[in-house]
């Protein structure tokens, strides 16, 4: 279950970010699955619960603050602490983030994007 | 004793001869002077020789009528030869200085009581005064009765006395019909008190003049005149009766009235003409322009049909309906129209009467009222097409009238160049939105682009960290450490330009909540300490109540670009003081340099958007920063401002209240 338990799931549709996300993360010995639609996301739906999940905000098929607020409201997910990530600082304070962990805005400082998701993980 | 009778009688006789007032003289019987007195002497204005001037001492003689009157046929040569004699001949003598006198002339022949003298005696009355006053009398008569006006005297009674020509074109009675009546049959019964302040102006010997009033004619006819009263008086001076000159004003009342609608249309052009300038919103100044046009139009009701765009920029049929001060514009059920039946009105022409709506159902089904409305029906309809430049169609005036002679009298050509300023107006707004909808697209464009931007900006960003935590050798550190300020940079620019895009479109939106400034300002300087190499940041008094509610994000951002600036524009300089102050409503911040300082004209412009202060290039920015400050500070409803002096340094500094009320 440890390794369940370490792996992130990040849902950015920037191969570049996706990419550079999961290189960081893995570094720190996370396990990482990268989707880069919602549709692709939701089709794993009902697997292993990840540890984290990362969401862009603007994706190609929908907006990651939807799927932030189905997962906060649904008592299956809603444990799951939720990193929401975007270059529109306003994304911050949107109601479908209230329940999110954490906003990180993009472009992010690599130390700071690390703290906070050792944080999420290490408080749960 | 008889002869001694005789010759005291002669004496007597010559005596009163001599010393009469009339001019008398005696000739011979062939008509030489003999004898003459002191008044033929005046009235000739010279001596005549005695013995030989010929039956006259005047210089030269003239019929009445002033054709030259030899001087054998002067009725003194012609009493001599008894052709003529006795009664009074009149002719006119000249005198030596050219003057003329008309005189009576009484020539009789020295008869049986003179025994041997022949010749004539001539008695000349000089009627010259009373010929010129009775011709003066003939061309003022002419005058009265060939004027316009009319001219009527009356006695202090009222009645009337004269009435010349003008009067009978006036007021239509005969000089015959209305000498001897009162002067009450020209005045309507609401006005008869008028005569009588008339008539105790003229007792006290007062002129009336440019009375304006109103009279009956004989007709029945009432007609504005303006009158002139002046009193009349008899040769002794009292005041005997009135004359009164009258002057139909119908046409002056029509000009003025004629005037005044002018000056009134000018007026409302003009109100229209600025409504138009200045920038309302399409429907308000269209709704301005049809209440005023309806007005001037004299009409019932005042329809105005054009398209507008909505805010999603879908383009629709509205109207502004106009009534008259009675009418309901609630009444009309004009948003049900078609646009068709607008252009099938018109097709291709130009402004229309339609004399009895009833016969064209299109243009009667535009006034119709909603139900249970009661309203007057709509008989008659101007109807001006409003044409953009390109003579399409975009909208049309109707102006419905319910009386057909105010629908007669109806102004097209006015109406036609309002619709043309409307065109103007409708096409400005149309430009108008056109800019908006394009400005809208640039801001959504920015917006995008600047998400775009941010996106290879966080893997590169995200990359130089990685290298830069590896083992790497000190150039390629430094080389790292460059490269990474230099990506700041990118990012703080696209950042600034997203925040234009939305304060342009009004989006800037804020998060406040409640947070310690100071805490704030000393986590910032913090990062300034890694950063800077060159610039050490004082913080002096962080003690004290610095809580505020603000837009965290925000205050950082107006805080950073200040710190950035002082230390931009300092490079001499190694210090920036940063001063915090609190009272109970409000909380402030002061940052100052020891730069460059700014000149007053600077320091005026300096928190306009894009503005860069001069010289300082190798500083380059977008000149966004201290704009958006602004603009944010005063989100806040807080104040954000500059003192400086050149070559000494700027303090520039803001303020916020505590809390954001509403």
């Amino acid at each position: 279950m440890q390794g369940v338990k370490r792996e992130v799931h990040i849902l950015e549709d920037d191969p570049g970010i996706g990419e550079l996300i999961a290189l960081l993360l893995t570094e720190q010995g996370y396990e990482t699955r990268v989707f880069t639609t919602i549709a692709s996301f939701n089709r794993q739906v009902g697997g292993p619960l990840p540890a984290l999940l990362i969401l862009d905000v603007m994706l190609p098929d929908g907006n990651g603050l939807d799927v932030c607020q189905a997962w906060k409201a649904d008592p299956a997910t809603q444990h799951v602490p939720i990193l929401v990530m975007s270059a529109y600082d306003e994304y911050r304070h949107d109601p479908r983030a209230d329940k999110a962990d954490g906003f990180i805005g993009k472009p992010f400082d690599i130390s700071s994007f690390l703290a906070d998701v050792q944080r999420q993980i290490a408080w749960r | 004793m008889k002869g001694s009778h005789v010759e005291l009688d002669n004496q007597v006789f010559k005596a009163l001869y001599l010393a009469s007032p009339v001019a008398g003289y005696v000739c011979d019987e062939r008509g030489y002077l003999i004898t003459f007195n002191e008044a033929a002497l005046s009235l000739w204005g010279r001596k005549p020789e005695l013995w030989k001037d010929k039956w006259s001492g005047a210089m030269a003689h003239y019929y009445p009528d002033g054709t030259p009157m030899p001087i054998a046929e002067t009725p003194m040569a012609g009493a001599s030869d008894g052709q003529r004699g006795m009664g009074s001949e009149e002719m006119v003598i000249e005198r030596p200085d050219g003057t003329r006198r008309a005189v009576l002339v009484f020539a009789q022949p020295l008869g049986n009581g003179m025994e041997g003298l022949g010749g004539i005696q001539v008695t000349l009355v000089d009627v010259t005064d009373y010929r010129q006053n009775e011709e003066k009398q003939a061309m003022l008569s002419e005058i009265v009765q060939s004027t316009d006006d009319a001219i009527v005297s009356k006695t202090l009674d009222g009645i009337i006395t004269s009435w010349n020509a003008g009067a009978e074109r006036l007021f239509g009675y005969r000089e015959d019909e209305i000498v001897g009546k009162s002067i009450e049959t020209l005045i309507p019964a609401y006005l008869r008190s008028e005569e009588g302040i008339i008539i105790s102006e003229i007792k006290a010997g007062n002129q009336v003049s440019h009375y304006q009033t109103i009279r009956v004619t004989k007709f029945g006819n009432e007609i504005p005149i303006s009158l002139t009263i002046s009193p009349i008086r008899n040769k002794h001076g009292r005041i005997v009766g009135a004359s009164k000159i009258a002057r139909d004003i119908s046409d002056k009342i029509q000009r003025e009235q004629t005037i005044q609608f002018h000056a009134q249309k000018l007026e409302t052009l003009h109100a229209i003409g600025k409504v138009i300038s200045e920038k309302l919103d399409t429907p308000s100044l269209i709704q301005t322009v049809i209440d005023s046009t309806t007005h001037l139009a004299a009409a019932d009701v005042g329809l105005c049909f054009y398209r507008m765009s909505d805010e999603q920029g879908h383009s629709k049929l509205s109207v502004a309906v106009a009534t008259h001060a009675e009418g309901r514009k609630e009444d009309y059920a004009v948003t049900q129209v078609e646009e068709g039946v607008i252009h099938a009105i018109f097709s291709d022409e130009g402004a229309l009467r339609f004399k009895d709506v009833c016969e064209v159902p299109h243009v009667l089904s535009l006034f119709v009222t909603n139900e249970g409305v009661d309203a007057p029906a709509i008989r008659h309809c101007l109807a001006i097409p409003i044409r953009a430049a390109d003579e399409l169609l975009i909208g049309a005036m109707f102006f419905g009238y319910v009386q057909s002679d105010v629908f007669d009298a109806a102004d097209e050509a006015m109406m036609r160049n309002i619709a043309s300023l409307v065109a103007v107006t409708l096409d400005n707004a149309r430009l108008f939105e056109e800019v908006n909808a394009l400005n809208l697209k640039k801001n959504e464009f920015i917006a995008l682009a600047s998400h775009e931007l941010k996106t290879p900006l966080t893997t590169v960003k995200g990359y130089l960290q990685i290298l830069e935590r590896s083992q790497i050798d000190q150039v390629g550190r430094r080389f790292l450490t460059k490269a990474l300020k230099q990506l700041e940079r990118i990012n703080a620019l696209i950042s600034e330009l997203l925040d234009i895009s939305k304060i342009e479109a009004g989006k800037l939106s804020f998060h406040f909540e409640t947070f310690d400034l100071a805490e704030l300002v000393l986590d910032v300087v913090e990062t300034f300490h890694f950063s800077s190499q060159t610039h050490t940041i004082f913080v002096n008094n962080t003690r004290g109540d610095f809580t505020v509610e603000a837009d965290r994000q925000r205050m950082e951002q107006v805080f950073i670009n200040l710190i950035t600036n002082a230390i931009k524009y300092s490079p001499e300089a190694n210090n920036v003081h940063v001063l915090l102050e609190s009272s109970p409503l409000e909380v402030s911040v002061q940052v100052k340099d020891e730069g460059v300082g700014l000149s007053r004209d600077q320091q005026e412009r300096i928190f306009t958007r894009f503005y860069q202060v001069e010289g300082t290039s190798k500083m380059a920015g977008l000149g966004l920063g201290l704009y958006l400050s602004k603009e944010i500070v005063e989100r806040h409803h807080g104040h954000i401002g500059v003192t400086s002096e050149i070559g000494k340094g700027s303090t520039f500094y803001f303020s916020i209240p505590r809390e954001q009320k509403g």
